[in-house]
């Protein structure tokens, strides 16, 4: 199947004085990979993924399929001659076409028997659960139905590469469960290589092979999902993919890996710190690896200032020595009412440590 | 809401007494406007209905077999047809290529196209009509005088009194519907549609064919539907230009039937006839195509991507041209000249004189009386029309009294209605009461407002659709009784809507003609009767010289009005025909 190789990829709307929508990107998408772009809300997820189909034409750089070259400033290979298929966030299903009809278009443009085309029809139908649905108008459907009629569509023409942009958003949380076990089985059994947008980073945990972390335009990170949560290349990053505190911290033993909270206390094992001794650093510490227990004089003091009930874990707002925040996951039946002073203990293995130079590190 | 009110009844009374007054004031406003419109327009149609079936022995279809029978009926009803369907047909050609390149292109005209087609809507087609006969008159239009005298090009003149004549200058006046319909369906579809047959493996041409122009034909259709409807209801520019090339339309024969001794139910009979075919062609253009109009109003509606015009912007540039100066320069620049001239003709520049306007202003004192009356019928007849409208949208829209479709129905009835038959079913009805209205101005403002109703109602429905309920249910439950929330929340959240209405109703007003030839009289001549009256009579240059003033009024109005809105009256006079 087809991987791509995207080098220096930049796209301005209106003109050179705007800022990138896409500012330099370069990724490797591999064949038969789940690659999901993760970002807020306008980092250019949606505009990457125009500029693979080929709706939009680069400003700088280029986008190769082997060693064809898809898209590069001044010449654009039409995105009806790359063998990929998009399905919308909005699912773009045509409304004056029934589901078979939409189904079946891209077999038409492609000049496959009839007989031919409506077996493939039938059996893509059947592989997205909507058999016996195909003579209804999209009008008579439900949104999640019109999103796997927008799913059958792109992969009935067998693409080398199929886009989603956000494509469960639309749906309410339990259709969206749903719809995201189906999409990773789909990817799975078609082996069709899958470029997914998000703004969900549960989502892109949960489905992804390989996860590209998007921000202001620019590329932050590139990697398995458990490498991306638990070693975040920079604050942003880190911050992004979770809750997260972070805490000021004075560099006691950068080989081993030990440092001292500005309010007092101290953390150690961390392992090799990207700094020197008497250093500044940010600890960037998540909610699940802060425990409490009840105060003995070793660890480090804080107080509950805060408490949230969620259902599954309750929610501990904590004040250090110093008065820095501090948030921590608890299990929601353990006791730690507001007012109580506590000691706190870090579990260093998902600890990001972030240099004060800009640069960002995972121990 | 009922147990609500007798608690706090009961516990003062006198909250409760005025509870109940407004609530018989809401009942009052609500039955006078639904008695207007059973006055206006029920029983002047039923009366038309009656007319036409009265026969010599008590009821009979004796007018209709008449009708149907002489080709001196028979032959007008295939011309109406036949004009309709050419208008429908040209105006289809022109309005939706400037309606795909407004939406979907580059051009950088845009503003320019959309002016070109307000101005061709807005100006009146006697209007077009007569500047078109000054220059294109088989024998002293002085184009055809200058191909055939000067240029020695006899084969070039064109006779502007003949079907294609009519078609044309009809067509000048109806291809915006084509026009403004298409450009919105156009531009309303979500370019993800298109987007998803491209990465498909469709070509351009093949996304366009497939779905582009499957999604927005209903729309196409119902333009050219309706610009079918305006075409076969015109008076002025069939009896301008037809009845010289002795062409007769139903609306010309309807008239003539008024001449001699009045023969009203043959008058009736053709009028059914005329309506039949118009509200056959606007059922099909609602029931139908508006129903199959697919709004793909996506969340993240992506716009369409623009086609850059290349070189071709070049005859695109030039078909824009054209058409501004066939729609608007032309005929605005005829007049202008025509009204400057002691005699029209070739050399008109030579003798250049004010005396046609010294005529029409001050000698002529059939144009004072024309202007006052015309400036008062307009302006009660909006403000008439605006109000019922905005009082039947509101039981259609916020009320749950059963039957209320009924009303939106009959309310839009006279759209299907062309103003010569309007003047027969009012003529038809009154003459029939006791009340003396025949040739006053009060028969005419019955008439008018009957005509624009249905603009009335759905400029109320456009504001009253973009003002959420809650508005005005939280003003009820803080206290304030129906007469407050209108005065307090509703009227002011409405008013630049309505006002636009007002407008949209106050332009075609002035400039009546369809209705007004039939039921005017010396006392109540209106402008453009006067207009048309001077133009039989061959006073051509002074006929030009008034309809010049007529515009300068309507401009004039129509600048105040975008002063009084600060601009934003365009936006929503453009959401009314629709
Ligand atoms: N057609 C356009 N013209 C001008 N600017 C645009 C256009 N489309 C997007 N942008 C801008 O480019 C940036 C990136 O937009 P993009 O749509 O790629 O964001 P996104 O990551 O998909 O966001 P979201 O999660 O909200 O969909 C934004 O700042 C946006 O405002
Ligand atoms: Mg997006």
């Amino acid at each position: 199947m087809t991987g791509l190789a995207i080098a220096g990829l930049t796209k301005r709307y209106g003109g050179a004085r705007q800022a990138a929508a896409v500012d330099g990107l370069d990724l490797a998408i591999g064949a038969n990979r789940f690659v999901t772009l993760l970002g807020p809300s306008g980092c250019g997820k949606t505009t990457t993924l125009r500029l693979i189909a080929g709706y939009l034409m680069p400003d700088a750089g280029t986008i190769r399929a082997g060693d064809r070259i898809l898209s590069e400033p001044g010449r654009v290979i039409s995105p009806e001659f790359r063998n990929m298929g998009m399905v919308f966030q909005n699912y773009a299903v045509w409304p004056h076409k029934t589901v078979f009809e939409n189904v079946v278009f891209g077999l038409t443009v492609r000049r496959l028997p009839t007989d031919k085309a409506r077996e493939r029809v039938e059996r893509m139908l059947d592989l997205v659960h909507l058999s016996g649905l195909g003579g209804r108008l999209p009008g008579e459907l439900s949104g999640g139905q019109q999103q796997r009629v927008a799913l059958a569509r792109s992969l009935v023409v067998e693409p080398g590469i199929l886009l989603l942009d956000e494509p469960v958003s639309n749906l309410d949380a339990r259709l969206r469960e749903r719809m995201r076990a189906e999409l990773k089985d789909l990817q799975r059994r078609t082996g069709v290589t899958f470029v997914y947008v998000t703004h969900d980073q549960a989502e892109a945990l949960a489905l992804s092979d390989e996860i590209a972390v998007l921000h202001g335009g620019r590329l932050q990170q590139v990697g398995s999902p458990e490498e991306v949560y638990r070693r975040p290349a920079n604050r942003i990053v880190a911050d992004f993919m979770g809750l997260l505190s972070i805490v000021p911290a004075r560099v006691l033993d950068a080989a081993a890996g030990e440092v001292e909270l500005e309010g007092g206390g101290r953390i150690g094992g961390i392992g090799g710190i990207a700094a020197r001794m008497g250093d500044i650093v940010d600890l960037g510490i998540r909610p699940e690896d802060v425990r409490l227990r009840p105060p003995d004089g070793r660890g480090i003091a804080a107080e509950v200032v805060d408490r949230v009930y969620l259902g599954n874990v309750a929610d501990v707002h904590l004040a250090l020595a110093d008065g820095r925040r501090l948030r921590a996951q608890i299990h929601p039946l353990d006791p730690a009412p507001v007012g109580a002073r506590v000691e706190i203990e870090i579990d260093v293995r998902h600890l990001s440590v972030f240099t004060r130079d800009g640069e960002g590190g995972a121990p | 809401m009922e147990t609500v009110h007798a608690a706090a009844g009961s516990r003062r009374c006198g909250a409760g007494r005025r509870i109940v007054t407004h609530a018989w004031l809401e009942v009052g406003v609500t039955g006078a406007a639904v008695a207007a419109l059973v006055v206006l327009v029920v029983l002047p149609i039923a009366s038309l209905l009656l007319g036409s079936l009265t026969a010599s022995d008590g009821l009979g279809l004796e007018h209709f077999h008449r009708a149907l029978s002489s080709s001196l009926y028979l032959r007008p009803l295939v011309n109406s047809l036949i004009l309709g369907s050419w208008t429908g047909l040209v105006s289809l050609l022109i309005g939706l290529p400037i309606a795909w390149l407004v939406a979907r292109t580059d051009i950088r005209a845009k503003g320019f196209i959309r002016f070109t087609a307000t101005m061709g809507y807005l100006t009146p087609p006697f209007l077009t009509s007569i500047a078109f006969a000054n220059l294109f008159g088989p024998n002293a239009g002085i184009v055809n005088v200058f191909v055939r005298d000067m240029l020695g090009l006899p084969w070039l003149a064109f006779d502007i009194f003949s079907m294609s004549g009519m078609v044309l200058v009809t067509t000048l006046h109806a291809f915006p519907f084509v026009y403004l319909l298409a450009v919105g369906a156009l531009q309303s579809i979500d370019a993800s549609l298109e987007e998803s047959a491209q990465i498909l493996g469709a070509g351009r041409l093949r996304t366009a064919l497939t779905i582009t122009l499957p999604l927005a034909a209903p729309a196409i259709l119902g333009g050219t539907l309706i610009a079918f409807v305006s075409a076969i209801a015109l008076f002025g520019s069939q009896a301008i230009i037809g009845l010289p090339a002795r062409i007769f339309t139903l609306p010309t024969r309807i008239y003539a039937l008024f001449q001699y001794p009045p023969q009203y139910g043959l008058a009736s009979a053709l009028s059914l006839i005329l309506v039949t075919i118009t509200v056959a062609a606007l059922y099909l253009q609602r029931a139908y195509l508006a129903r199959r109009a697919y709004v793909t109003l996506g969340g993240q509606g992506a716009r369409a991507h623009l086609v850059p015009l290349g070189h071709w912007r070049w005859p695109a540039h030039g078909f824009v041209l054209l058409l501004f100066l066939v729609v608007v320069a032309m005929p605005f620049a005829t007049l202008l000249a025509v009204s400057l001239s002691k005699p029209w003709g070739l050399a008109f520049w030579q003798h250049l004189t004010l005396a046609n306007y010294r005529f029409v202003l001050f000698e002529y004192d059939v144009t004072r009386r024309a202007i006052a009356n015309g400036l008062v019928l307009a302006a009660l007849a909006a403000t008439l029309a605006v109000l019922i409208g905005a009082i039947i949208a509101r039981i259609v829209q916020r009320t749950d009294i059963p039957g209320r479709w009924v009303l939106d129905y009959v309310s839009l009835v006279p759209l299907g209605l062309p103003g010569i038959v309007m003047a027969v079913a009012v003529l038809q009805f009154w003459l029939a009461t006791p009340f003396p209205l025949y040739g006053t101005l009060a028969i005419l403002l019955l008439a008018y407002v009957a005509r624009y109703v249905p603009l009335g109602v759905r400029a109320a429905d456009v504001s009253l659709r973009q003002i959420d309920p809650s508005l005005e249910q939280s003003a009820r439950t803080l206290g304030a009784s129906w007469l407050v929330t209108m005065r307090e929340i509703a009227l002011p959240l409405m008013r630049p809507g309505l006002f636009a209405g007002w407008l949209l109703v106050f332009v075609p007003a002035i400039q009546e003609l369809s209705a007004s030839i039939l039921l005017f009289s010396s006392g109540s001549i209106t402008l453009a009767v006067a207009v048309f009256n001077l133009y039989e009579s061959g006073l051509s240059e002074q006929a030009c010289a008034l309809a010049i003033v007529n515009m300068a009024i309507i401009g004039a109005a129509v600048a105040v009005a975008h002063w009084i809105s600060r601009g934003g009256l365009a936006d929503r006079m453009q959401a009314v025909p629709q």
